[in-house]
């Protein structure tokens, strides 16, 4: 459909997985705005699969990014920030805030519940200067690595030991996993841990195809989010800092 | 004393430096280096072929890049070398011997092979529409489309698409980085060579970046869209290596400025060709970009179908030309609508081979392939880059000091007629009184020209328009070449300019 003089109505937002998923027989389903994998062919395996050791491709899923040195006096007053460099924190209605820098904060949507999939409006008033917008909804893809088995299949790409004793719900780090660099984040205590892998886009097919290959002996396979909001939904976290 | 080891000796005779423990060995297998199986008629070869350098000779033969990295035949590689030059070793140096190698153990190549590769939001299009791929640093980019083994006709055909009417190109390998606050003017001027801060709101300007020693390490565009907010590219492999060095130097000086590396965020591509503007007009830019809202340079912020768009008219390919840069996840749409749009007009899409030869017509280097480690923009004609009268910006010292000095390289054009081998070939070395004094840097087929074009680094004296270079061509064959001003097409900038 064409709009104004011969433009495209929109623009098809494709994840960087697309031809992936494509390949492997997703269903796709519009969520939070976008067409995303619901579920692939064999989609009754999925529930199962999340709580053993499952990827969801999350790449189009709401978030925003800001930074600059203005940045924590604008959205102080309207977001509960966390305290620290390198923690995440969830709001009341479910969005998660990520610090990762001193002036720069991740907003990532709330991923099950009422709220899933939709950003509120951002802070109005904003500075003149020193508030500075992030791509990330672009610049980063996201995956989500979730089941019992996901830090063991973490355990050889990362260095990092992401077991909950030392890694916490609402941990976050920026490290490595398979030789890039990836922002992981360890959502609060499920019913079997989740984690939230950033990378940048143009490296979401490589980071995907390795955590396959890593978890490969330990039952990993794609789902869908139609398999991952049912797993988030039936053990909803509280809400807690995690300095 | 063999004939070989005869060349330890200096012209008069005398060893080069001392006496040295030469014995012949009764059937002449006279060693110089173990672990590569050189002898010292190996080294003669590498001289007597031009290699002459002690560097040369070292890469020529291998001598030296052994396990051993040369701790037993670096020093012996050397007297060898002078002996056969008639100098000695002070004059050509050693090269450097490193720690031996340690063995690797088996278990290190154990298990998977994570080699990262990073696909740009196009990449599945390309591989279907049947693209050849090229390793560009991290990235798989269409070198061509088509069957490899017609790879010279598809891309002359992709070169003549965009001359005669428009092709288009995936450049999202780019980097890009978002400078901003009130000191970004300040700031770029201290790490580019040109003046930036002087630059209009909505304009771009070629950007050309130096070391502290004066040597060429990157370039790009850089693009005005707010006065306190420039968005620069950078060439493909210095991508993360430039946003490094942007945030070094912003630690020292801490000026107000805010750096991000945006390149990840946005995909791009360059439609370009004389129908470029009109096939864009038919995808729905509409007249924002008809020549009085968008001439040459011109850098403006657009949406485009909803989507936040940043346009950039420039032509590195020397043809009008407008760099488009979408956000990742909403590229390969726009790409599929650009082509469909083009299609009556016969846009097509052309790769990296394509865009190099396209270039080299124009000139325009490449940095990396045509300068190397030590290259400054003197020897490469971009003196024009340089604001000299800026109080200060990163290498401005350096270039001072070897704008002083009398030069003793230049990067030139060349051209040749067309023939079915011997081509000339990237680091082919120009051969002069028998010596190697020069090498080829860039060098294809043109069709527009219908002959061979390229660059080479020769010393000034052979660098006169209408002068002869001897390139030494595989086989040994030697080709004249006559020297060209560049650029070799539209010399006058109308094309890319219209």
């Amino acid at each position: 459909m064409l709009g104004r003089d011969g433009q495209p109505a929109s623009l098809t937002q494709r994840s960087a997985l697309h031809d992936w998923h494509q390949a492997h027989g997703a269903v796709f389903k519009p969520v939070a705005g976008q067409q995303m994998v619901a579920c692939y062919d064999q989609g009754d395996r999925e529930p199962h699969a999340l709580a053993t050791l499952g990827l969801v491709d999350l790449s189009l899923w709401p978030r925003r990014g800001y930074r600059g040195p203005g940045v924590e006096h604008w959205l102080s007053p309207r977001l509960a920030l966390p305290s620290g460099v390198n923690q995440a924190r969830q709001t009341e209605r479910g969005d998660w805030v990520l610090r990762t820098g001193a002036f720069e904060y991740w907003w990532l949507s709330s991923l099950a519940g009422a709220s899933a999939g939709q950003l509120p409006e951002e802070p109005a008033e904003r500075p003149a200067d020193g508030v500075y917008d992030l791509n990330i909804a672009n610049s980063h893809a996201l995956i989500a690595l979730s089941g019992e088995e996901a830090p063991a299949c973490l355990a050889g790409p990362c260095a990092l030991d992401l077991r909950p004793d030392r890694f916490g719900p609402a941990c976050l780090a920026q490290t490595q996993v398979a030789g890039i660099n990836v922002q992981i984040l360890r959502l609060h205590a499920l019913a079997a841990p989740v984690f939230l892998l950033f990378c940048e886009s143009s490296l979401a097919l490589y980071l995907w195809e390795s955590l396959l290959l890593a978890g490969r002996d330990l039952g990993a396979v794609a789902a869908g989010t139609d398999a991952l909001e049912a797993q988030l939904t039936r053990a909803r976290p509280d809400s807690e800092d995690g300095s | 004393m063999p004939q070989a080891a005869a060349h330890w000796c200096g012209p008069s005779g005398e060893s080069v430096n001392h006496p040295l423990p030469v014995f012949p060995h009764p059937r002449g297998r006279e060693f110089v280096d173990f672990d590569e199986d050189l002898q010292i008629k190996d080294i003669l070869r590498a001289v007597s072929e031009g290699y002459s350098d002690i560097q040369l000779a070292k890469r020529f033969s291998t001598c030296g890049m052994g396990p051993s990295q040369g701790r037993h035949s670096a020093l012996a590689m050397a007297r060898i070398v002078a002996g056969a030059t008639g100098q000695t070793v002070t004059s050509t140096g050693v090269t450097t011997a490193r720690p031996p190698l340690g063995p690797e153990k088996i278990g290190h190549c154990a298990g998977p092979a994570l080699f990262p590769r990073r696909r740009s939001a196009m990449h599945g299009w390309h591989r279907s529409a049947g693209a050849h791929w090229m390793v560009a640093d991290s990235w798989r980019r269409p070198a061509f489309y088509g069957s490899p083994g017609r790879a010279q006709q598809h891309i002359e055909e992709e070169v003549r698409a965009v001359r005669e009417r428009a092709g288009i190109i995936d450049v999202s390998t780019l980097g890009g980085i978002d400078v901003q606050g009130p000191d970004a003017g300040e700031f770029l001027d201290r790490v580019y060579t040109g003046r930036l801060s002087s630059l209009d709101v909505n304009r771009s300007r070629y950007a050309l970046m130096v070391n502290d020693a004066g040597a060429i390490i990157d370039d790009g565009v850089a693009c005005r869209f707010a006065a306190d907010r420039f968005y620069v590219t950078t060439t493909t492999g210095a991508a993360q290596r430039v946003y490094r060095n942007l945030l070094w130097w912003q630690a020292q000086w801490r000026l107000r400025v805010d750096i991000v590396n945006a390149g990840p965020a946005w995909a791009a591509f360059n439609v370009a060709g004389p129908a470029a503007r009109d096939i864009l007009r038919q995808a729905g830019f509409g007249e924002e970009l008809n020549r009085e809202a968008m001439p040459f340079l011109a850098a403006r912020e657009l949406e485009f179908a909803g989507t936040d768009a940043r346009v950039i008219r420039v032509g590195f390919v020397g043809e009008l030309g407008f760099e488009i840069h979408l956000p990742f996840h909403a590229a390969q749409s726009a790409w599929e609508h650009i082509l469909e749009a083009g299609r009556p007009s016969g846009l097509q899409p052309f790769g990296v081979e394509a865009q190099r030869v396209l270039r080299l017509e124009k000139g325009h280097v490449i940095v990396g392939q045509d300068t190397d480690a030590m290259t400054h923009p003197m020897e490469i004609g971009m003196n024009w880059a340089v604001a000299w009268k800026k109080p200060d910006f990163v290498g401005k010292r350096a270039l001072e000091i070897l704008a002083e000095k009398t030069p003793y390289r230049q990067l030139v054009g060349f051209s040749l007629p067309r023939t079915d081998d011997h081509l000339p070939r990237e680091s082919h070395l120009v051969i002069h009184a028998g010596r190697a004094v020069g090498r080829v840097t860039s060098s294809s087929y043109s069709p527009e020209l219908q002959s061979i074009i390229g660059l080479a680094m020769v010393p000034p004296d052979l660098a006169r328009t209408g002068g002869h270079l001897d390139i030494r061509c595989a086989n040994n064959v030697i080709r004249q070449a006559e020297v060209r001003p560049t650029p070799f097409y539209d010399p006058d900038n109308e094309r890319q300019q219209c």
